[in-house]
């Protein structure tokens, strides 16, 4: 038999379970995340929070810090020896994004046209120099750059003597030869993505404009390129972000030599801090670097700004 | 392409890509045969097979050059970093995904923004807290834990995409048979995730091996429990560079990595597939 005053009673008595268990599962969803949360916030958020606060005082490690607003910014922008540490970075931080970017995109469309099993082999070869350590990459690179190295001793043979360079020790190039070989490490995660983001798509798409007589060509433009937009807008902000960190690979591979020519901005901050002691400073130009940075990856997310499309 | 008739545009790529791969592989090969001649040898012929087998190059690497300690070290460093990430992450992620926190995906995407940040934004800050920890006179400790720091946001988002893909029903069908989070967790989720785990893995595993601005800070004042990265810096001299023991340590370094990425592979790249990358 019906009865609403039971059935209402049993109800409520659900939703007070319900909202029990629900009470219960966030309780223990917080004591979960606990452990992660204390080591983040103490090892990233303090420090980011930290290094901000650190920008508008002079500190130099031992006295207590003074506020001195915005002094440290001005520093870093009327100083030639760092502003130019920041133009450096961007410039190896471009060349890199560029030769990783393009040179990721273009296995993997090529790529896409071989069999599964060729299409494996050739992924692991492209990719595995991302999974080295920059400190390795750098000083195989060293070996193959330095002035008796492979790369001059392969021009030798090809007769083309007039293009050997000493790579690393050319003022006019070391910073872009730089670049690439950072590119060229990085270019294997660009592939390996935009393949993860091709294989998504549907192949009826193709159908269509294989009838019309499009070529691969076409196809990659027309059809494939709008629709991993997302994938590549991800990617370059990625590689753009990464690719200011230049600390690893140009101390492995030059230490900022020749002269100064290749001192970037991360190493002007150890400098800074740490041969120096001027903290303030050091922070200050921190957090300069990641706005340039953020500068940066903005810029790339507006020109890939436009409408992605459904699938 | 689901044509795959060997026309002649599918050669032409083909041998662009051999090519491609060859240039790639060059400077390993190279680094392999040159770590068995000496410096004479080296000059002599930049070409040539080496003469003999001088396998003393690696001997001398490996205990003058003191690339067993620290591989060693660095084992350890990489064994601890990355458990105790995994552990935090694994909780950390089923957590954000499927226990309901408010503002998930709020935290999420702090995460991400997180991640993306340079360490160099965040490093002197850092270096005062880890020694205001009393941290700098602990070997390892120093560089461990704000590994651990850094590691988990990138971890922890990886994981819980892979957690969103696990059918809520499967969790609730634990639940209604009276198992517990930790049981259920330990039954139903952690037999799921080798794939995502391995990504993870393989990704940090990268990061701690080759990390050395950090390193590099942390043990100014040591002169033991100095990690690979740093150890292997010591083989390029100002002047001279002994290339044959030089390149004997690089292939220490990477043959064992790219051992252990052939046998990851596989569910590497299904984690990565899975992990359902969207900008």
């Amino acid at each position: 038999m019906f009865c609403p005053q039971h059935h209402l009673k049993i109800e409520k008595g659900l939703v007070m379970k319900q909202k029990k268990v629900r009470g219960y599962q966030r309780l223990t969803g917080y004591l979960f995340m606990a452990p992660a949360a204390i080591m983040i916030i103490v090892f990233m958020i303090v420090p980011l929070l930290w290094n901000v606060a650190l920008s508008f005082c002079s500190w130099n490690g031992n006295s207590s810090a003074e506020f001195v607003g915005i002094a440290n910014y001005l520093s870093v922008f009327s100083e030639a020896t760092t502003l130019v540490t920041l133009k450096r970075s961007v410039i190896l931080a471009l060349t890199a994004t560029a030769v990783s970017m393009l040179l990721g995109m273009l296995y993997a469309f090529l790529l896409y046209r071989l069999r599964e099993r060729e299409q494996q082999i050739f992924r692991f070869v492209f990719f595995s120099p991302a999974m080295l350590p920059m400190t390795v990459t750098g000083l195989l690179f060293v070996f193959v750059l330095s002035s008796n190295g492979l790369l001059n001793a392969l021009l030798s043979i090809l007769g083309l003597e007039s293009l050997q360079h000493a790579w690393l020790a050319d003022p006019n190039i070391a910073l872009w030869v730089l670049g690439i070989v950072q590119g060229w490490k990085g270019c294997g995660v660009t592939m390996m993505l935009c393949t993860t983001a091709i294989l998504a798509l549907p192949d009826s798409l193709y159908e269509c404009a294989r009838l019309e007589g499009a070529n691969y060509w076409q196809q990659v433009r027309i059809i494939m390129l709008p629709l991993i937009k997302p994938t590549l807008k991800l990617l370059l902000s990625m590689t753009v972000m990464s690719s200011f960190k230049s600390y690893d690979i140009i101390y492995a591979m030059t230490k900022g030599g020749p002269g100064e020519f290749t001192y970037t901005t991360p190493m002007k901050i150890i400098q800074l801090g740490f041969t120096f002691n001027e903290y303030g400073t050091a922070a200050a130009l921190g957090t300069v670097l990641v706005l340039l940075a953020s500068f940066f990856v903005l810029v790339a997310r507006f020109a890939l700004r436009g409408e992605t499309y459904e699938y | 392409m689901n044509t795959k008739k060997s026309s002649v545009s599918v050669w032409v790529i083909r041998v662009f890509l051999i090519i491609m791969a060859v240039i790639s592989i060059f400077p390993l090969v190279f680094a392999i045969l040159t770590s068995f001649k000496n410096n004479q040898e080296f000059y002599a012929n930049i070409w040539a097979l080496p003469e003999k087998l001088r396998v003393e190059n690696y001997a001398n690497a490996f205990i003058a050059g003191k690339v067993g300690e620290y591989a060693l070290n660095s084992i350890f460093i990489a064994v601890v970093s990355l458990s105790v990430t995994i552990v935090f992450a694994v909780l950390a992620a089923y957590a954000l995904a499927r226990l309901k926190i408010k503002g998930a995906e709020l935290i999420l995407v702090m995460l991400i923004l997180i991640q993306v940040l340079p360490t160099e934004s965040l490093i002197i800050p850092e270096y005062m807290i880890v020694s205001r920890l009393g941290l700098l006179n602990v070997k390892y400790a120093a560089m461990i834990l704000p590994y651990i720091g850094w590691m988990l946001p990138g971890t922890i988002i990886i994981l819980s995409n892979f957690f969103k893909t696990i059918p809520m029903e499967l969790i609730e069908s634990a639940r209604i048979d009276g198992a517990t989070e930790m049981t259920t967790m330990r039954k139903i989720i952690v037999p799921l995730m080798k794939a995502p785990v391995a990504t993870c893995l393989v990704f940090d595993f990268c990061f701690v091996w080759g990390e050395l601005m950090w390193a590099q800070l942390t043990t100014l004042s040591r002169t033991d429990g100095l990690p690979l990265s740093i150890g292997l810096l010591n083989f390029k001299g100002m002047y001279s560079t002994e290339w044959g023991q030089m390149t004997a340590a690089i292939c220490m370094v990477i043959v064992p990595m790219y051992i252990l990425f052939i046998f990851t592979q596989k569910y590497f790249i299904a984690g990565l597939t899975a992990g359902g990358v969207k900008g």
